[in-house]
Formats: structure tokens, sequence, C-alpha cells
């Protein structure tokens, strides 16, 4: 399949559609949402949860700030954290995978109970014990659930990549004397990219629910508003028993919505790396 | 460690003394007693409930809160003003050098039917007194007890002590039970079984750590009896459960409701509300140990210079803290001695007012120019300074107060870094000890005090020097404090006392070891439709429901509504629920849209397997 058919598959399907969409919106606020945010999402006033009204248009918080503002300038610790995460996860996973995969023998045993161990532990609670040990802030978030979430990635690159190792293309470039490196290279690597692709925009969609997850357990960067944090100071703050909505659906539905538009562009990429999917349902 | 023990145990004495309020009118109770046949059980919803009921180990204010109903003082609070009543002890006679009192023992039976006797009160005062984590700064200046007969007790002190009467804050307990347990066990690891033999109105029969503790009444109770028939503390693990559940006509009654909840409760139905004066304050602490006592002490050494702290005090708008994060339920404090003291209480010359104007100058004067970032420093020192608070979940009202603190300092160029941590943590930050002196690991913190509500001292003594390894957690340290508050201590006359006392407090402005921010009243609620005759107590008039770790009088005379019912109204958090499951629904049906719309989507192309376009 070449690229413009993936990008029609991208723009043809409502899925894709609203993926894409909402995917844009949620970048574009992102890098600008400091500069659109009506008001300073951190500074308090005497309007203390207020709901929306035409000042506030999604209402105030328990110290008067901003749920709008802080609404968009979160939007880029969700979209950071997400992609960031996703990065680390897809870099690990795939030189792991592509290593142990490739290589066999020690290096895969090696490497491969080194996966299952990540695969078996339970990732959130080791997020959770991973993020109290060390002071939390944006990159140590990053890393913790970028570190936590590559194993899978990395059992599949090595399933793909074992595959690829004994097929007769790969077999023909060592007979004629090319390095590892090079067969890894432009072999190996182009053969498992999209698969790996496919896999990281599901991360970050995983990556986001669990900064959610982290901040609301108040694990977060507390220097940094974030959907998570929203959560949490609306809960700690009993909003949701003082029927304070506008506080904590726009948080929770973002959260919601993006983690859906992700996860569908992930499942068009699947479809597109291995075509029998949409055989299967269209028959 | 003794220091925030009895922090908490004072925090919870004020709590209790709120609650008191309510049930200060017993003789009343007595006489239009209706359906008072104790069929009913009163049901109280807590957040947290107590570690454990050992008396020697315990810390938490719950804790007090059962030890005050399950036994007696020496010499119990009278819930109308909180003057000495006869507890264990009947009368007691002081006499002349005020050095030597003579009390009468009560003649009561524990609730196992063994008589109460000199022995027990000799043995808990000097065992609990000199052992007991909570207890021991209470008999400091006892020197002897002596028991001449079985109903006679005797207590020397080395000075005049008001507090032998009426301020002898110990649970008196049963010898025969207690000092069968080596005392190693009782200071460690012990665990009282139960019943939980006592002589107050409801003895402990049932604790079930982490959900309930079950009071039933004792049987050998002298005094009236009570009309409910059975106490339940329930606990809830969160606050805002708690006050849903009081809403939910699960529990009758909320000893401790949050502010930001306070009014909202008030307004559901069959819900009273009680906002009772309580000498409680919240306070911003500076570390300002000196380098001769706390060699290895951690702290940003420029918030021991005095400009920068009145600049803070100038740039810090009380009030805003009052209305923002304890939604106005509290009150602006002025010093360190709350206003809830009438007879001692007086305004301290300087207030610092909030002028954030003058808290520049005052910073400019001394030297500290703004940075790039907006931040002071001079020679390299940053007006930089971690501030501690405990966590929402601890104290919504501390950690939100930590918030606001950092944003008014940042407007006049000093930063706080707010950092919650849990009580626990903040307790190891204040009486960290290095080589055996205080080393303590903060520049400046936000907590509360709860003072005695008889007697100011306690809350005075926090800044001598002497309690520096104590209760002091500013670590100040001024003679002429130190001997103004040795000087009012012995002083029994009340204005001579209220001067000394203004001359402390404005010693303690001019230095300013705490920016006191406000004085927070006890607020409860309780059940219109399940508990009648509420009557303030502890102090009468606006006090509490019930005087919590103060003693049980007032609980006599709750009883139950005579039209208690069911008549259960859920409030107005349905709303969100609706909200939730509509949004719940509506992704739900999106989810299958989009499952039904993929079926009609054009068949998409299908190109060769990847690997083929390698191979070929």
């Amino acid at each position: 399949m070449s690229g413009r058919q993936a990008l029609r598959l991208l723009v043809d399907t409502w899925r894709g559609r609203f993926g894409l969409a909402v995917l844009g919106l949620t970048v574009f606020v992102a890098i600008f949402g400091n500069v659109i945010a009506p008001y300073d999402p951190t500074a308090s006033s005497l309007d203390v949860l207020q709901p929306p009204s035409f000042d506030h248009w999604l209402g105030t918080t328990e110290s008067g700030e901003d749920v709008f503002s802080q609404l968009l300038v979160g939007t880029r610790t969700s979209v950071v954290i997400g992609f960031a995460a996703a990065l680390i996860s897809a870099l690990l996973g795939s030189a792991v995978g592509i290593a142990s995969g490739y290589f066999g023998g020690w290096t895969d045993r090696i490497l491969d109970s080194f996966e299952n161990w990540f695969l078996v532990i339970p990732t959130l609670p080791l997020m959770i014990v991973l993020a109290r040990l060390l002071d939390p802030s944006l990159w140590v978030l990053v890393a913790v659930i970028g570190l936590t979430s590559w194993a899978g990635t990395g059992r599949i690159v090595r399933a793909q990549v074992m595959t690829l190792r004994e097929r007769a293309f790969v077999e023909r470039a060592r007979a004629l004397g090319a390095s590892d490196f090079y067969i890894i290279k432009t072999h190996v690597l182009p053969n498992t990219l999209p698969l790996i692709f496919a896999n990281t925009v599901l991360i970050i969609a995983v990556a986001i629910l669990s900064e959610a997850a982290l901040s609301f357990l108040g694990l977060g960067d507390p220097s940094r508003i974030s959907w998570g944090s929203m959560l949490e100071n609306a809960f700690g703050s009993g909003a949701p028993s003082a029927g304070a909505w506008w506080y904590v659906i726009p948080p929770g539905l973002c959260i919601t919505v993006l983690v859906l538009a992700v996860t569908l562009i992930g499942f068009l990429y699947e479809e597109i790396i291995n075509p029998r999917l949409i055989l299967d349902r269209e028959s | 460690m003794n220091t925030r023990k009895i922090m908490k145990i004072a925090a919870g004495f004020l709590a209790a003394f709120a609650l008191l309020a309510t049930a200060a009118l017993p003789a009343t109770a007595d006489e239009n007693g209706n359906g008072g046949d104790g069929g009913e059980v009163l049901r109280i919803g807590w957040a947290q409930d107590p570690q454990t009921l050992n008396p020697f180990i315990g810390l938490d204010e719950e804790s007090y809160t059962i030890w005050a109903i399950n036994w007696d003082l020496l010499v119990n609070f009278d819930p109308e003003d909180l003057s000495p009543s006869p507890g264990i002890a009947e009368s007691w006679e002081v006499s002349d050098d005020r050095k030597t009192v003579t009390f009468k023992i009560a003649d009561r039976n524990w609730s196992d039917g063994k008589p109460v006797t000199s022995a027990d009160v000799k043995w808990t005062l000097e065992t609990l007194g000199e052992e007991g984590e909570l207890f021991t700064s209470y008999t400091d200046n006892v020197t002897a007890i002596r028991t001449p007969d079985p109903k006679t007790v005797v207590i020397e002190t080395s000075k005049p002590d008001a507090r032998i009467v009426g301020g002898l804050l110990i649970y008196i307990l049963p010898k025969h039970i207690w000092d069968k347990v080596p005392l190693e066990e009782l200071t460690t690891s012990y665990q009282p079984s139960l019943p939980l033999v006592g002589t107050g109105p409801y003895i402990v029969t049932e604790f079930d750590r982490g959900r309930q503790i079950t009071m039933e009444q004792n049987q050998e109770f002298s005094g009236p009896e009570p009309k409910f028939s059975e106490l339940q503390f329930i606990k809830y693990g969160n606050q805002d459960a708690v006050e849903r559940g009081l809403q939910l006509g699960e529990i009758d009654l909320v000893p401790e409701v949050q502010a930001a909840t306070f009014e909202r409760l008030g307004e559901q139905a069959n819900v009273e509300t009680v906002d009772s004066p309580s000498p409680a304050f919240t306070e911003l602490a500076f570390n300002l140990c000196p380098e001769e006592l706390c060699p290895d002490a951690n702290f940003n050494p420029a918030i021991q210079d005095l400009p920068v702290r009145q600049a803070i005090a100038y740039s810090i708008d009380r009030e805003r803290i009052n209305q923002i994060a304890a939604s106005g339920t509290s009150f602006v404090a002025n010093g360190l001695l709350p206003s809830f003291y009438k007879s001692f209480y007086q305004e301290p010359d300087e207030t610092y007012p909030f002028d954030p104007e003058k808290a520049k100058q005052i910073l400019d004067e001394a030297g500290y120019v703004p940075g790039d970032d907006g931040i002071r420093e001079k020679d390299g020192d940053r007006l930089s300074f971690n501030l501690y608070t405990r966590t929402r979940s601890e104290s919504a009202y501390n950690a939100q107060a930590a918030k606001l603190v950092a944003e008014m300092a940042r407007d006049v160029g000093i930063e706080f870094n707010v950092q919650e941590v849990s009580v626990d943590k903040l307790t190891e930050l204040t009486v960290r000890q290095v080589d055996g002196k205080p080393a303590p690991d903060f520049d400046a913190f936000i907590w509360g005090w709860g003072g005695d509500a008889y007697d100011p001292s306690f809350l005075l003594s926090l800044m001598t020097t002497g309690e520096i390894g104590g209760s002091s957690d500013a670590f100040y340290s001024n003679e002429e404090y130190d001997r103004l508050y040795a000087e009012q201590s012995g002083e029994f006359d009340v204005e001579k006392r209220k001067e000394i006392i203004a001359r402390m407090i404005n010693r303690l402005q001019e230095d300013l070891p705490y920016i006191v921010l406000t004085e927070d009243p006890n607020l409860q609620a309780y059940r219109t439709d399940r508990i009648a005759n509420v009557e303030p107590a502890c102090p009468a008039e606006d006090g509490d429901i019930f005087c919590e770790q103060a003693g049980y009088a007032p609980l006599l005379n709750l009883e139950p509504a005579s039209g208690a019912s069911s008549d259960d109204s859920s409030g107005g958090s349905s709303g969100i629920l609706i909200a939730i499951i509509a949004v719940v629904v509506l992704g739900l049906i999106g989810f299958f849209v989009v499952r039904a719309r993929k079926r009609r989507d054009e068949p998409l192309e299908v190109d060769e397997p990847l690997e083929k376009d390698e191979e070929s």
C-alpha cells in the first residue's frame, strides 16, 4: 500500500476524519493554548466554584480559577506526555524487538525474558511506584510511562523480525556479504516500521490515559496543569458532590475524545499494514 | 515526637469542645425526655478512625473522642463554661499555698462492677502521666501523689498549678486491668481487650478497625441514663463521603465538616449545621532556629531576615485566604492568641494589614531587588523558599491556603514552592534531629494548632525556648518572651495576666515566627430528624454539639428526634451523576455508530503484503 492510499484511508473514512480533526485541534491547542486562554489558569479569584457563565465559559474551580483556561493550558501536558512517552516506548520497543528477533540465540533469550518481565508486571502499579520514588516532573512522568509501556511493541516487532530474518531477500543480502547493520537498516527496519508506527499511535492513547491516572493519584508534575490534575483537584475539592459538573466533565471528556481519536487512527493504521482486517470485516 | 501528638490532642480537644456545646443543657433534657427510652442508635460519621484505643500510644484526635466518652477525668469540665465539675473526684480542696490539692473520690463503679478507688487515680496519673505519649506535659509540676485511703487522693506540686483542678486532661483508667500488662507492652503494641472497662456513659464493645466502633451503654454508669442506647462511629475514609452519608441519612452526626461544604450542607433538608468558635488557628510558620541550637538545620537563611518575613506578612491578604480557602467560615487572625480567649485577647499593636506596596518597599529598603524572573535577591540570596503543607485529603483548607500564599507572595517578588506532604512527613521535617540536636528541615510550612479551651498557656508555650525540641515548630527563642511566659503562668489576676500576654503577643508580632492566618471555628452538622435537644456546649450558647475530647456530659442530653423517620432526600449531586451517565451512554452510542458506519464505508483497495514488495 502506498502512502497516498494510506492517506486516503484516513481521509475517506469517518473514523479517520474524526481522528485527524481531533488530533489536529488538540495539537493546535497544545501549541497555542497559553495564548488563547482568556485567563491566567492559576490566578485565584473570589468567584469560587461558579457554574459556567459569560465570563467563565466553563465555570470556575474551588480557588476561583477559570476552568476553560485550565483546560486549554492543560492540553499541552497531556499531548507532550502522550507523544514523548510513546516515542520512548517506540524506540525502546523496536530496538529491543529488532535485536532479539534478528540475532536470536542468547541475545534473544536475555532480551526476551527481560521483555516478559515487563509484560507480566502490572503497568499501573509499577508506574505508581516509580513515580513515587522519583520527584514528580513532566519528564519523569514521560520516562516512567515510556519505560513501562514498550514491552508490547517489543514483542510484536520481535515476531515480525523473526519472520523477516528467514525471508529470501534477507538471506540473499547476507550471502552477498552485507553486514548485520546494513541488513537491519535497509531490509528489516523499513519492513517493520509501519508496524511500529501503528503500535506507537496506540501507545499514545495509553500514555495519555496513564498520565491522567497518575496525575489523578497526585503523582503528576505539581507545577503543571494537566487534564488529570484538573480531575484530581475537582475530586479533592469535593466538586462531584457539590454538583460542579463543569469542573469534572470537561477534562474527562477531553481525555476520552482524544484517546478515542488516537485509537481510531491506530486501528486504521493496523488495517493499512494488515489489510486482512479490512477484508474480514467488509466481506 | 511528643510535640505533634500534643498538638493533635489539643486540636481534638477543640473539636470536642465544639461538639459538646449542643449537649450542654442536661437538666432540661431530663424534663422533656419524650421517647427517650433508649432504643435508638446514634451514628457518628468520620473520615478517619483511631489507630488504637490504647491511650499510651494513641495519637489521633479520633482516639480522644472515644476516650472522652469511655472514661472520666479526675475533674471533668462543665459543658456550660468549662469550669471544673465532678468527675472521678466528687469534691476537692486546695491548700492555702495552692500547692496541695486533696480530692475525694466519688462512689462510682467501673463498668465491670469493681469500685473506683484512689489507687486507680494514682496509678493512672503516675503511669499514663509519665509514659503516655500525649499526656506527659500535664503532670510536669507534680511532686507527689498520695492515697491516704481508697477514697482520697492528695496531689502535691512544686509550684501552684491551676491545671491540677480543671486542666488535668488525663483519662483515669482501671488499675486492676491495666497494671496486669507490662509497661513495655503498654507503650508499644498493647491493644486493650473489649469491652473497654470505663466509667463513662458508653463503653466500647466492638472495634472493627477501618470500619466501625460500637459503644454500648455502661450499665454501671452513675449519671442520668443516656437517651441513645448505642453509639456507632462509622469510618468513611474521606470527608466528602462522610458528608454525603449525612445527606443520605446513613449517619446522624458529623463532628468535623469541611469549610468548603459547610454552607451547602446546611441547605440540605433535615440537616442542621453548627458553627462554634474554638481556640484553633492556621499559621504560616518559619524556621527561625538559631545556629547555636540547631547547627544542622536545613533552610534558606533569608527566611531568618526579619524584613523578609515582614514583607511576607504584608503581602498576604488573610481575608482572601479566608474567603477562598475557608469559604468565609474562618476569621482573620491577628497574632498568636485567638480571640476565642475573650478574657485575654487584645488586638496586637501590629496586625500587618494587606499592603503589597509596603511589602515591596520593605524589600527594596532591605536591598532585595527583583531578578530576571521577578524573584528578588540580594548578594545571590534568592527569596525562594519551600512551603510545606498537608495534603489536600488531610486538609483541603491548608493545601489551598498554601497555594494562595504562594500566589500573593509572588506578586511582591517572593517565591514559595508549595509541597503537599503527609502529616507524618511534615512531622518528620519539623522534629528532625541530628546528633541529638534539633535540625528542622524546612523554610516555611502551613499547619494549625488548637489550644486548650480553658486556658491559653498551651498556645503561648509554643514560642518558648524550653519547647525547642518539644512542641516548638518555629524554633523561636527570645529571652524576654520566656520571662513573660513564666510570669503569666504564675499570675492569677486576670487583668494583670492579660497585660503580660499582650506584651508577649506584641513581641511575637514584631519577630514574626508565625504569621497566623485565620482562626478556625469548629464546624459540625447533624440530622434534625434523628437528633433532638441539641444545645451548644463547651461553652454554652456558642459551643458545639458535644464536647468531643473534653467529656461526655452534653452527649447525655442528645435524644432521638420524635419524628425519627427514614425520610431520605438525596441532594444536589444527583445532577452530576446523571450527567456522567449521559456522557458514558453517549460515548457508547458513538462507539457503536462508528462500528456500524464502518460497514458502510467503501471497500478499500488492498495491496499485496509488504514483504512481497521487497521480495520481488
